[in-house]
C-alpha cells in the first residue's frame, strides 16, 4: 500500500468545486531536492546546505543580533527539513551534523550578558553547547570510542599537544586580544585557563572533530577532514578578522588530519585547549 | 577569540541592563524553542513516518536550547531587580 506522506504533493491533484483539476504548487524544497537527486543528488544538497549556513552567518557579521538570529533559525529550519527530506541515509547524517552549528550560533547571540565577565561566558554557552553535543552523539548512535575518545600511543599524542601550545603565540600575535583576567593573580589566572580549556578547547574538539567529523566520515567517505574544516571557518569567522579566520581553519585541517591518522581527539582537544588558553590567558598576562 | 566566544558577541552586548531589556535576542530564542516543543508534540502526535524521521533533527536542538532559555530568564531577572 502506498504511503501517503511519501507523496510529495505534486501528484496529489484533486478536484475543485468547478470540476477543474488543482494541482497544490510543491515546496521550493521538494522542487530542489528534486533537482538535486536529478543532477547526481548528494553534492548539490550538501553545498545548498554549506550555501545557506554561509549566508546565515553573513547576517551575524553584519546585521543586527535579532536578524542575525532569525537567520540561523532559517538555516536550521532548512536543514531540518533537508533531513527529512533527502531520502539517502548516509548523507543525511551530515545535515544532522550541520544543523548543530546554528544552534551553537544562536547561543553565542543570546547569552552573553554584562552581568558576568567575559570568562564565563565561556561557562554559560558551553554548558548548553556540552548538552547538544551529547545529544547529537546519542540521538546518532556515536560511542566516546567513535568521538574518538580512545586511548591510543601517547608519544603522537603528546607531539599534536606542543603543537597547539606552540601555536598560541601565532595566535595572540594575530589577534592581539584584550586579557581574560583583569586581576592577574594566580588564582584567578587558573581559573580562567581552566574555564577556557574545558568551556574551550575540549568543547570545541569534541564538537568540530569529535562529533561532526565523525559523523561526516561515517556518511561521506573522506569528507570529515572538509566538513569539520567548514564549521571551524564559520564559527571562528565570529572573530571579524580575515587572517584569524584562515588561520583558524588551517589548524582545524591540521587538527581533522591529525584525528584521521591517530584515530584518537585527545591530542588535539589538548592541543587545542593549550592554543586557547596560552593566546587568551597566559599570553596577554605575560606581555602586558 | 573563539567559535563560542566571538568578536560579535562583545561588539553586539548591551551597555546597559535599559538596552539589555529592550533587546529581543533572547526573546527570539525563548519563542524559538517553544515553537520547537510544540512542532515535536504534533510530530510525535501525527504518528507519520516522515514526522518521526525529523526527530533526530529536532531532539537535540531542544535541550540546549531550553537550558539557554532558563539562563536567560534567570538573567532578565537578575537585570530587572535592581531596577525594581
Amino acid at each position: 500500500m502506498a504511503d501517503p506522506d511519501r507523496s510529495s504533493g505534486l501528484k496529489a491533484t484533486h478536484r475543485s468545486e468547478s470540476g477543474l483539476a488543482v494541482t497544490p504548487p510543491p515546496s521550493l524544497l521538494d522542487l530542489l531536492t528534486r533537482n538535486a537527486r536529478a543532477h547526481g543528488g548528494a553534492p548539490v544538497v550538501l553545498g545548498l546546505s554549506g550555501l545557506v549556513l554561509v549566508v546565515a552567518q553573513a547576517f551575524v557579521l553584519t546585521a543586527e543580533v535579532e536578524a542575525a538570529e532569525v537567520a540561523q533559525i532559517v538555516a536550521f529550519i532548512f536543514l531540518a527539513t533537508a533531513y527529512a527530506t533527502w531520502p539517502r541515509e548516509p548523507e543525511r547524517g551530515v545535515l544532522v551534523a550541520l544543523a548543530m552549528l546554528p544552534i551553537v550560533q544562536l547561543l553565542s547571540l543570546a547569552l552573553p550578558t554584562h552581568l558576568v565577565p567575559t570568562s564565563q561566558w565561556f561557562v554559560l554557552i558551553g554548558a548548553p553547547t556540552y548538552m547538544l553535543l551529547v545529544v547529537v552523539a546519542y540521538r546518532i548512535g556515536l560511542r566516546p570510542a567513535g568521538i574518538g575518545i580512545r586511548i591510543t600511543p601517547w608519544q603522537p599524542q603528546v607531539r599534536i599537544f606542543l603543537l597547539g601550545a606552540a601555536l598560541s603565540v601565532p595566535a595572540y600575535l594575530i589577534l592581539r586580544p584584550e586579557g581574560l583576567v583583569a586581576d592577574p593573580t594566580p588564582v584567578n589566572v587558573l581559573t580562567a585557563a581552566v574555564i577556557v580549556a574545558v568551556f574551550g578547547g575540549l568543547l570545541e574538539e569534541g564538537l568540530l572533530r569529535g562529533v561532526i567529523q565523525s559523523i561526516a566520515d561515517r556518511s561521506i567517505a573522506g569528507a570529515g577532514v572538509a566538513v569539520s574544516a567548514f564549521a571551524t571557518g564559520l564559527l571562528y569567522s565570529g572573530s571579524r578578522d580575515l587572517r584569524y579566520l584562515v588561520f583558524a581553519v588551517l589548524v582545524g585541517i591540521v587538527f581533522g588530519l591529525a584525528v584521521r591518522r591517530t584515530g584518537s581527539i585527545i591530542g588535539v582537544a589538548g592541543g587545542h585547549a593549550a592554543l586557547l588558553v596560552g593566546q587568551l590567558v597566559l599570553l596577554p598576562v605575560i606581555l602586558r | 577569540m573563539t567559535g563560542t566566544v566571538t568578536q560579535v558577541a562583545i561588539d553586539n552586548l548591551p551597555g546597559t541592563p535599559g538596552q539589555s531589556l529592550v533587546s529581543g535576542a533572547g526573546g527570539i530564542v525563548v519563542g524559538f524553542v517553544l515553537a520547537l516543543i510544540a512542532v515535536r508534540l504534533l510530530l510525535v502526535v501525527s504518528d507519520t513516518e516522515r514526522g518521526r524521521s525529523i526527530l533526530p533533527v529536532v531532539d537535540p536542538a531542544i535541550a540546549p536550547l531550553l537550558v539557554a532559555s532558563v539562563m536567560l530568564m534567570v538573567g532578565r531577572l537578575l537585570e530587572i531587580l535592581p531596577i525594581g
